[in-house]
């Protein structure tokens, strides 16, 4: 069944509306509305709509993968199943839903070529084998011709589409869900049945309407407070997140931790050495477990000079240079970068910002970077130490009071008190070294963890074992104890060489957390790492045994994400659209051709018509001479009729005309035909008939 | 009654459904398949039968919106979710006020035949004083779904190729005896107004798919919802059955092997059901003659033994013998066969001659049609209900036939396979003199059999093979 005039231009007008297609919703909404008064049809067959049907099969696939390349999805989807986090696998989610939103989105577009195949097409309906690969094969094989029942309309499926698409738009105005109720209620019109009266029918979709407006509002609530609840049971656990005010660390988690092999960062030497760790982040204040900044952190724009893509941080020499490739999420990223990076170049990026803490991020970024760390000793990002505030300690000297007793009692074992900083420095590495394991089995506070002991004064005076976050958060309590500013930093160690190339790859496991402490000298932020060196081994013996094939693929869509942002592959687009075009022209031309064809076949089926065997027949040459004498045959008469009544009447020979006659019959009726001696015979024996006749 | 005795007054019907050989017990396992196919059977008629396309439509709404919906952060189809869910369950409310009360009366004919649509009457009469309006009508058939025991022991034909699952689990078997046992279909017609305790009529049409009873149990009468997504029914039960006898195809006239036989007794006992026999005279008994034709009272008069003469009558005696021996409960060589068995019997009827129907069932079966005695209607009755016989052997057949083999004229034999067995059937009837037609039915694509001992009469070995049965029938 058709759908009412207007309702598809509507539902478009709608979804274009939500989409900000509109120009395009116009155009398929003209076209289709137009074939209700074009009274011009095409004669699609079956085999056209098959072709119509694999178009549109095309159509998506290319559409899929348009979305697939422009969208981080590839990257979602291992980031989901490399994930360790329950956050980190919601995200991923989230980011595939999203290109898949975008997908569902342009299905009005890509189904489009059926529907106005169908509004053009002489028939009603399409057959639904048509849209199954899987039947037409096997027809196809059977060689028998695909059954044209069941067939369908397009119009209400294709509306469903076009509602569905609009939805998918996520354009948050109130006037969707009534447009979407009137369109539903506009299609539904011609379809009531007459059983009850109109003024019911209005009344109960009124009825329906309000319910599902107040259900869906109490749905869309429903949700938020469901995910403010699991919100806050569950802490952020996603190092990758673009917020930079806190970090909540595994302090006092029991259990194993667990991160996992997924490749987050390529590191690729140019000159000089390749930093060991990558700063991410730093922070100042700890209430365990979390460390966090100071509220309000003024950013500054980091200005562009010499090229658009080259952006000076700090104004020093710097001769080492490493290439960092990591993806971006939503255009932002946070970038990971060498202590001390002075400038940064190659950097596809509309603006920089860098903090006093020393966080560059960077905004309206491709899904890949590929950045140019120019780093050198000297002068690290970051200011100086925050200064004191009324009646409070300097942030970055901070001790907070619950872990104050064991940090002092250690300090004051070392003999920290009064020493220069970098003796502080080593007594306090030599001091973890040699009497601390590490460990990521976190002791439950519950069994181990005494009463009125805080995890980390545990680790500190009697576990001794544990994993980065503790050696650093400790280190920086021991520094500042010392009265050196220190801070807490996250970021990433680089140590696994990639096989068969001069890069290091960094796992999500090489996530890594160190104090830095200020040395006045130099005006610099100082890395002090104590964690055990060990902690890499015991890191990668948690590695999975899938990890050689993850990294293969990583390792591929790092080479393709390079190509696609850095590469010179912008013209694939247009390459893709190209092919679309083509696609589009064959499958046009392919239709008409056949259409021409069938003309064709027509014309001469008519032109075989017209000149069946034996109209060339000389027999006629007979029928014409008694016509001519007043002998004519009459209407419906046959030949055999005709001579057997005009014998008697006929003053001319009339038997050898039986012979004649047979010949013709046969000339004419017989799919054999005649030999040639019988053709001549024909052909004589008329002529001499004629003679005979004329003489007469 | 049984192989020896044939019944001349032909088989009671039986019923055509594929019939479980030897119920063996149910194991725990097949009594679980067998429910939950059952109830997703019948889960899959009421969903197909109470929703509307646009019912559909809507309830595919509803998942795919509610599947992308699921987060109302990232798209706006959860609105639409909510909106449809409270259209449909709107509609499932509204056909609680649409129900009504009307009575049926139907009007079937005789008999229908496989693929031919019947159409009939069905007359509704509105029981309330409101005109009822947005009616539609339709039929309930006998529910199809196969019993246990037909389900435990009928297995679908070439069963044993499926893998060990497919055999374990019985679905494949399932949906084909479902498929068996669907008679014929009724198509859905709107009913007219019907006035305030008023009656309307509906031309109903029935499309025949498989010979045999065809049960009807109630005429089903739909009554929409406000916005026509879905219905509910109301059943006027209403139980009768019509016969569907076997697909016909035409046949050109046919030229029937053999010549005129004397047939004791004569026309009477051919224009009369039973053992009438037309007395001329008594003579003296001649060597040859039979023990049961000799008059005890005469010879015990006379001291010699005198047999009783009969009134001669020649005339054509045709015997169409019908293959039913098949290992499996139905399948489409089988009906195939039927049907040019009835094909057959339809255009012998037309030549005044007699014809025997042989076939072996639940026992040997031999009906007489033709001059009077019995009907081309009733031999159509008996083929509507033969089903494969799988408990026997087919030698029985053989017995059954040489039986008459001495009255008759010529054998037109239609069989489902040609084997050592039908092969040796065939030599032993030439054997006798008995002039042949052989029709071979097989599997649509199954290479043509060798005419074996017909290969001298080429011209009377047919290969019919399935799917192409009409044209090799028109080739007669």
């Amino acid at each position: 069944m058709k759908p009412p005039p207007f309702l598809l231009a509507f539902a478009l007008l709608l979804w274009g509306w939500q989409t900000s297609l509109l120009p395009i919703a116009l155009l398929l909404a003209v076209v289709l509305e137009a074939a209700r008064w074009i009274e011009w049809r095409l004669e699609f067959d079956v085999p056209d709509f098959n072709r119509i049907a694999d178009l549109c099969t095309v159509l998506a696939a290319v559409a899929m993968v348009y979305c697939i390349l422009t969208r981080e999805t590839g990257n979602q989807v291992m980031e989901f199943f490399q994930t360790t986090s329950l956050s980190g696998r919601e995200q991923a989610m989230k980011g595939v839903s999203q290109t898949t939103f975008v997908f569902l989105q342009w299905l009005p577009m890509l189904i489009f070529p059926a529907v106005a195949a169908l509004a053009y097409s002489a028939r009603e309906q399409v057959p639904l084998s048509c849209f199954s690969f899987f039947q037409r094969r096997r027809y196809a094989r059977a060689k028998q011709p695909q059954p044209l029942t069941p067939a369908f309309h397009l119009g209400y499926p294709y509306l469903a589409v076009v509602l569905f698409s609009a939805a998918m738009a996520n354009q948050r105005t109130p006037w969707f869900y009534f447009a979407v109720c009137a369109a539903v209620a506009w299609g539904l019109w011609p379809l009531r049945p007459r059983r009850f009266s109109n003024v019911i029918w209005v009344c109960v979709l009124i009825g329906v309407t309000k319910a599902g407006y107040l259900g869906h509002k109490g749905l869309s609530e429903l949700q938020s407070q469901v995910e403010g609840k699991i919100l806050s049971w569950m802490s952020n656990w996603a190092r990758r997140s673009l917020d930079r005010t806190e970090s909540s660390t595994a302090i006092g988690r029991i259990g194993q931790l667990k991160l996992s092999g997924k490749i987050v960062l390529r590191v690729e030497r140019e000159a000089g050495p390749v930093p060991p760790l990558l700063r991410d982040a730093s922070f100042s204040r700890f209430e365990s477990p979390r460390w966090f900044n100071p509220p309000r952190i003024a950013e500054a724009k980091v200005e562009i000079s010499g090229g658009s893509t080259t952006f000076p941080l700090l104004k020093k020499v710097a001769t080492n240079a490493v290439l960092i490739s990591s993806f971006a999420a939503r255009g932002q990223a946070v970038l990971a970068l060498p202590p001390g990076t002075a400038t940064l170049e190659n950097l596809l990026a509309n603006e920089v910002f860098t903090n006093r803490v020393g966080v560059v991020r960077v905004t309206g970024v491709p899904d890949f970077l590929q950045v140019r760390a120019l780093h050198g000793p000297g002068l690290t990002l970051g200011e100086e130490p925050w200064p004191a505030e009324q009646g409070k300690s300097a942030p970055d000297l901070a001790v907070p009071l619950s872990e104050q007793p064991a940090v002092k009692r250690i300090a004051d074992e070392l003999a920290l008190a009064g020493q220069a900083d970098h003796e502080v420095a080593r007594r306090v590495q030599r001091f973890f070294a040699e009497e601390f394991k590490y460990g990521s089995f976190l002791p439950s506070s519950l069994t181990q963890v005494p009463q009125g002991m805080t995890p980390l004064s545990f680790f500190l005076l009697k576990n001794r074992v544990g994993h980065c976050e503790y050696y650093a958060t400790a280190t920086v309590l021991l520094l500042r104890q010392a009265g050196i500013s220190a801070r807490y930093i996250y970021g990433w160690s680089v140590q696994e060489p990639e096989t068969n190339s001069n890069a290091y790859v960094v796992r999500e496991r090489h996530a890594h957390a160190w104090c830095v402490y200020w040395n006045a000298a130099n005006k610099s932020w100082v890395d002090l790492d104590t964690t055990p060196s060990n902690w890499v081994g015991t890191e990668n013996e948690n590695a999975s045994f899938l990890e050689p094939l993850t990294d293969r693929w990583s390792r591929a869509w790092f080479g393709f994400s390079r190509w696609r942002v850095y590469g010179g592959a912008d013209a694939w687009q247009g390459y893709l659209l190209g092919a679309l075009l083509l696609l589009l022209a064959l499958l046009a031309w392919r239709v008409l051709a056949r259409q021409r064809r069938r003309r064709k076949a027509e014309v001469a089926g008519i032109e075989e018509w017209l000149h069946r065997p034996g109209t060339d027949s000389e027999f006629y040459r007979i029928e014409v001479r008694l016509e001519e004498l007043g002998l004519g045959r009459r209407a419906g008469e046959t030949l055999a009729d005709w001579l057997a009544r005009i014998e008697p009447l006929a003053k001319l020979p009339v038997t050898p005309l039986r012979q004649l006659l047979a010949l013709h019959y046969r000339l004419r009726f017989d799919p054999l035909g005649l030999s040639g001696p019988e053709r001549t015979a024909l052909r004589s024996g008329v002529g001499e008939w004629l003679a005979k006749a004329k003489a007469a | 009654m049984n192989a020896e005795a044939p019944n001349r007054n032909g088989p009671s019907l039986t019923p055509s459904h594929p019939q479980p050989l030897s119920p063996a017990p149910p194991t725990w396992l097949q009594r679980r398949l067998y429910a939950s196919y059952r109830l997703t059977a019948a889960f899959t008629w009421w969903w197909r039968r109470r929703f509307t396309k646009g019912g559909w439509l809507v309830f595919l709404g509803i998942i795919i919106t509610g599947l992308m919906g699921a987060d109302t952060n990232l798209s706006l189809a959860y609105q639409a979710f909510v909106f449809l869910c409270f259209l449909l369950i709107a509609a499932l409310a509204g056909t609680q006020f649409s129900r009504t009360r009307v009575e049926a009366e139907r009007g079937l004919p005789r008999f229908g035949s496989v693929g031919l649509p019947i159409s009939y009457r069905v007359t509704l009469k509105n029981l309330t004083a409101k005109p009822q309006r947005g009616l539609s009508v339709t039929e309930d058939l006998a529910d199809p779904r196969p019993t246990l025991a037909q389900f435990i022991s009928t297995p679908e034909p070439g069963e044993e190729r499926r893998n060990w699952y497919d055999r374990n689990n019985g679905f494949y078997r399932w949906s084909w005896l479902l498929r068996q046992n669907v008679r014929g279909k009724v198509n859905e017609v709107p009913c007219p107004v019907l006035p305030p305790n008023g009656s309307a009529d509906v031309q109903l049409e029935l499309l025949p798919l498989r010979r045999g009873v065809l049960r009807f149990d109630a005429v089903a009468v739909a009554c929409p919802d406000p916005f026509g997504l879905f219905r509910t029914f109301v059943r006027v039960p209403l139980p009768q059955s019509l016969l569907i006898l076997p697909k016909r195809y035409p046949l050109p006239p046919l030229a029937l092997p053999g010549l005129l036989k004397y047939q004791q007794g004569g026309v009477a006992l051919a224009a009369s059901v039973g053992e009438s026999e037309e007395f001329v005279a008594l003579r003296d008994y001649r060597p040859g003659d039979a023990l049961r034709h000799i008059h005890w009272p005469s010879w015990a008069k006379t001291g010699r033994p005198i047999v009783k003469e009969f009134q001669d009558e020649f005339f054509t005696r045709h015997a169409l013998i019908l293959d039913t021996f098949l290992p499996v409960a139905a399948s489409e060589v089988f009906e195939e066969a039927v049907s040019v068995a009835a094909s057959l019997a339809c255009t012998v009827q037309a030549q005044e001659s007699l014809l025997d129907l042989m076939f072996v069932g639940p026992q040997a079966y031999c009906f007489t049609m033709g001059r009077g005695v019995g009907h081309l209607e009733q031999l159509l009755e008996i083929l509507a209900s033969v089903q494969p016989c799988r408990d026997r052997e087919f030698r029985s057949l053989l017995q059954l036939v040489l039986q008459h083999a001495g009255e008759l004229s010529g054998c037109l034999c239609v069989f489902v396979q040609w084997d050592e067995q039908r092969r040796e059937f065939v030599r032993h009837l030439r054997e006798l003199g008995v002039p042949l037609m052989v029709f071979v039915v097989t599997e649509a694509g199954a290479p043509p059999p060798a005419p074996g001992p017909m290969a001298s009469e080429p011209e009377r070995f047919r290969r019919l093979e399935v799917g192409k049965v009409a044209e090799g029938l028109a080739k007669l």
